[in-house]
């Protein structure tokens, strides 16, 4: 009986989310990781982090990223998932009201109505769907989600199983693709602190803003051709700006920043038909690229006019 | 953070250990740490080494560069920013990266024994490793390496080299995982132990492995290594057999070292072999006015062989000479060779007025017939002293007649001199006249019946003051004489004693103007309420601690052991006995040391000399049941009864303490084996420090 049972929600999941999630093979290997991290996702992600991960998760522990807002937490681990699990990872981004239903499965309302909590009224979520499907899971901002939703989380990733209890089942994990990566800003204030219990049970790694090589590679990778049309003293410029306003502005441009800002740069200089990207494009994409904040505006001028010169 | 170089190799033994430890330390500096996360990390760091091949297939299990394991740590057990600092100092402090050298160590000697075709365990005549060093070059340095690290072990006896098996190797290296902290690589390592061994070794045996020895000394200097542990005789030692195998550049760099250690302190020169010393200094052409002045100095037989070549400077550096009768005999030596004018002129000049009895054997044939004459006079002279002294010491009437008998013949022999026709004083003559000045107010002080002493001795009085007194003290021969002398010493002794006590006790003592500070509040106001007569009470001073001072009185420590009494005696309120040792032990009582005559006169009457019996002092000084001793002595215990170290350890175990002060020539060894008990042990390097190290005892 359970075999004809188990059918009806695996069958949605597959239904649902099978398109979503792909196959692909999994990567054991931690230099074929990078590779592929680097030449599939154009992300450069040294060594060391790769291996920890996969070390815990071969040690069956779930990972915390930590770092500053635009390190590239959530697309390293959402990158590193796929390719550990060998499907595309699905990502819970938290609030503060996330709970069960929405993560592991709730029931259509008409329907459960007529039928009753059964598997026919049961509408799996991607937690389950993960589990399920052997896929990784990425808990994005997990401090912006309440401590009971990180307890249950580190339940069923501890034990490895979802209990349903209004259907009476226990799902099962099968593989080792089921994997967890909670990703977390602690400079955030208006977030909740991580409860000693949550931090014991993960293994944390710390992401910072990249050195001046690995950005500029990252920039390599990202804008591709573009990357020449920039120039090196631009980019060097770039990078200098960028690091001085890590240390000097409330809202701290991260990786992404840049590369936005390199992006807009050279988009501004096709549209102007300039066949090289001066200092009035930076200038222009940076305000709109690094101002975020209003009380920064003195600063990022301060420091754009520095770099590249006044408005022009 | 700072990256520290280096790799870290542990077993999973090695890694719980150091789990469990640094846990415990990160607990105490608030950083909880559950056993749950201790899990998370072993198996993350097996896992992560696993999937990165960082295994070894051997004993060890895991090779982590340094940082790789302190961020695996991290990740696991490091959950806040704001402990980050913490948790990498205690890390570091935990974590020292000696294993790794250990392991490198290991690899590199399995790989200079395959690179000579060896097996650990293995045993090789002499003849095969003469050949297969001979093979290729290079390995040479290998087998040289291994057999100072002891891989190789030299079995003289049936004629192999015995290579150790694996384990006894590691177990080597355990023996000195201390070292391995320090050492950077094998070759460097290697070069430690054999200057280890050379430091153990004694003479005979560096004989048996002349080039061993040899190298190990050369590597040595060539690091600048601080050879002060080598004795100069083995120094010596080894310049002569780095002489005989002709390695020159290493002779002039160990010949220089001694003339070095010579010049600083010729107290070095005791044990030494003189004719190898003179040899090997010699031929490296070290023999500066210095080093011969040294060598005269500390080594008085020496001097003799060095005579012939360095007559000049020998004879200049006999005016440095203390004992008299060492004056004497290399005098006697210089006037058997012809000497010149100048010669004659130095040697006078430098010899004590007691010692030139010795220029009655004067030849010289350059001197002129007054001069001869006046040389003959003086030592006439000098000789008269001699028996007066003589009458004296070995109470011998019979030696006055003699001395009168010289006297006499002093005078026939200056009459002489006065009928020669006068031409004016040559340079020896007036120093001639000079020293007959000295002697005659000598014999004078001796034999007279009163003392005429030097109006500036008594005005500001030294040590040395007291040294003078007692010299004639002991050289006159009139009882009221000596008893002036007595007195005289007294008072000097008195204004001695109050001055060092002010030197030292005024520091020493923190006067408290604020008298309610020691007023005992509950106890006053217990009494108050009692209606007691006189209800405040005062905080009683604590109780001073008692010493008791052990004096070597032995010949060597002549000096020391004077002022030590004689500081003792300024320290009476302290000191609560005062011990005096050599063959026998003789207690002083209070009363003499108090009162600074008595003392003065115990001081005068002591005999030096005789043996040392450390462990009878030791033993007389417990039964004083005194909680802190303080022996003074250079150690070197000459009565072979007991071992002074069984007495020392059944001291220092009984709970009292152990304060020994040394003069610069003391016995290192039985030094170091004391204070590895736990006696504390103090150097002093004149006579005059002895004031600061009773003082900082005190």
């Amino acid at each position: 009986m359970s075999n004809k049972v188990e059918d009806v929600i695996v069958k949605k999941v597959y239904e649902t989310y099978f398109p979503v999630v792909g196959r692909s093979e999994p990567v054991r290997s931690v230099n074929l990781m990078v590779r592929l991290l680097r030449e599939k996702f154009k992300l450069i992600v040294s060594e060391r982090i790769v291996a920890i991960t996969i070390s815990a998760f071969l040690s069956s522990r779930p990972v915390l990223y930590e770092g500053p807002p635009g390190t590239g937490k959530t697309e390293v681990g959402y990158a590193i998932l796929t390719l550990w699990s060998g499907k595309n990872a699905f990502i819970l981004p938290c609030s503060e009201n996330y709970d069960e239903y929405r993560v592991i499965g709730d029931f259509h309302p008409l329907m459960a109505m007529k039928m009753g909590f059964t598997e026919e009224s049961f509408i799996p979520r991607p937690l389950l769907a993960a589990l399920i499907l052997d896929a990784g899971v990425l808990v994005d901002e997990i401090r912006r989600s309440s401590e009971e939703f990180q307890n249950m989380l580190l339940d069923i990733v501890d034990k490895r199983r979802i209990v349903v209890p209004e259907l009476k089942r226990i799902f099962k994990a099968k593989g080792d693709g089921f994997q967890v990566i909670f990703t977390s800003n602690p400079e955030d204030i208006a977030q909740n602190e991580l409860s000693d219990a949550f931090l014991r049970r993960v293994v944390r790694i710390k992401f910072t803003y990249p050195d001046e090589d690995v950005e500029r590679e990252i920039l390599k990778i990202r804008l591709g051709e573009n990357y020449w049309k920039l120039g090196e003293e631009n980019i060097a410029k770039m990078i200098a700006s960028v690091n001085e306003l890590r240390e000097r502005a409330t809202h701290k441009p991260g990786p992404a920043d840049t590369v936005a800002w390199a992006q807009i740069a050279v988009e501004l200089a096709n549209l102007r038909e300039k066949a090289k990207v001066t200092s009035k494009e930076m200038y222009d994409a940076g305000f709109s690229v690094l101002l975020k904040r209003i009380e920064d505006e003195d600063v990022v001028e301060d420091v754009l006019t520095k770099y590249f010169g006044g408005k022009r | 953070m700072k990256i520290v170089k280096g790799e870290v190799v542990f077993t999973r033994e090695d890694l719980l250990n150091f789990l469990v430890k640094l846990a415990k330390n990160l607990r105490t500096e608030g950083l909880a740490v559950g056993t749950s996360e201790l899990e998370t990390a072993i198996r993350l760091v097996e896992n992560y080494c696993a999937l990165l091949g960082k295994t070894h297939s051997g004993k060890y299990e895991f090779i982590l560069e340094y940082n790789e394991l302190v961020d695996l740590l991290k990740a696991s057990l490091l959950k806040h920013d704001r402990f980050e600092n913490v948790f990498e100092e205690i890390v570091k402090e935990n974590l020292t990266p000696y294993h790794t050298v250990k392991i490198r160590v290991l690899r590199e000697i399995e790989n200079y024994l395959k690179d000579l075709g060896l097996r650990f365990g293995e045993k090789v005549s002499f003849a095969k490793i003469k050949k297969i060093i001979r093979k290729r070059s290079g390995r040479e340095k290998a087998f040289e390496t291994l057999f100072k690290i002891g891989v190789i072990v030299k079995n003289r006896k049936y004629g192999f080299y015995e290579i150790l098996d694996e384990e006894s190797v590691e177990k080597l290296l355990n023996k000195n995982v201390s070292l391995l902290r320090n050492v950077k690589n094998i070759e460097e390592l290697a070069n430690t132990l054999a200057y280890r061994k050379l430091e153990k070794t004694s003479i005979s045996k560096i004989y048996d492995e002349k080039d061993f020895y040899l190298n190990t000394i050369e590597t040595a200097i060539n690091h600048s290594v601080d050879l002060s542990n080598i004795s100069t005789n083995k120094l010596v030692n080894l310049s002569k057999i780095a002489y005989l195998k002709r390695r020159k550049s290493l002779l002039k760099k160990i010949s220089k070292i001694i003339a070095e250690r010579i010049v600083k302190n010729t107290g070095e020169l005791k044990d030494v072999d003189e004719e190898i010393l003179v040899d090997v200094l010699e031929k490296t052409n070290t023999l500066t006015p210095e080093v011969i002045e040294a060598i005269v100095k500390g080594k008085p037989k020496a001097a003799e062989k060095l005579l012939k070549k360095h007559r000049k400077t020998v004879i200049a550096s006999i005016a440095h000479i203390e004992d008299i009768e060492t004056q004497k005999a290399i005098a006697s030596k210089a006037l058997k060779l012809k000497l010149k004018r100048e010669d004659i002129e130095t040697l006078i000049e430098g010899l004590k007025p007691e010692a030139l009895t010795i220029l009655e054997k004067c030849k010289c044939e350059d001197l002129s017939k007054s001069e001869t004459l006046l040389i003959k006079a003086i030592s006439k002279l000098a000789k008269a002293f001699e028996y007066f002294r003589r009458a004296h010491i070995e109470d011998n009437k019979g030696y006055l007649d003699m001395a009168y008998g010289m006297l006499s013949d002093h005078n026939r022999l200056m009459n002489e001199y006065a009928k020669l026709p006068e031409k004016g004083k040559s340079r020896i003559e007036e120093k001639i006249f000079k020293k007959a000045e000295v002697l005659k107010t000598l014999i004078t002080v001796v034999t007279s019946d009163k003392p005429m002493l030097p109006s500036k001795i008594v005005a500001s009085p030294t040590i040395e003051t007291l040294y003078i007194l007692k010299e004639l003290y002991d050289a006159s021969l009139n009882p009221k004489v000596k008893e002036k002398i007595l007195s005289v010493a007294s008072k000097v002794a008195q204004k001695l004693r109050s001055r060092i006590r002010s030197t030292i006790l005024s520091r020493k003592y923190i006067k408290t103007t604020l008298r309610s500070s020691n007023i005992t509040v509950r106890d006053s106001i217990y009494n108050i309420l009692r209606r007691k007569s006189s209800p405040i009470v005062y905080r009683r001073r604590r109780k001073e601690r008692k010493i008791v001072l052990i004096i070597d009185v032995s010949g060597s420590m002549k000096a020391y052991a004077e002022s030590a009494i004689l500081l003792a005696s300024a320290f009476i309120k302290v000191v609560d006995n005062i011990l005096v040792f050599r063959e026998y032990v003789a207690k002083l009582d209070r009363s003499t040391v108090r009162s600074p005559e008595r003392m003065v006169r115990f001081l005068f009457n002591l005999k030096f000399g005789g043996w040392t019996n450390i462990s009878k002092a030791l033993s007389e000084a417990k039964k004083l049941r005194s909680k802190t001793l303080v022996l003074i002595s250079d150690l070197k215990q000459t009565v072979l009864t007991e071992n002074p170290l069984d007495k020392a350890r059944e001291l220092l175990k009984s709970g009292i303490e152990l304060i020994v002060v040394t003069p610069p020539v003391y016995d290192k060894a039985l030094a170091r084996k004391l204070e590895f008990l736990g006696a504390k042990i103090i150097h002093v390097k004149e006579a005059h420090d002895l004031v600061k190290a009773l003082g900082f005892i005190l």
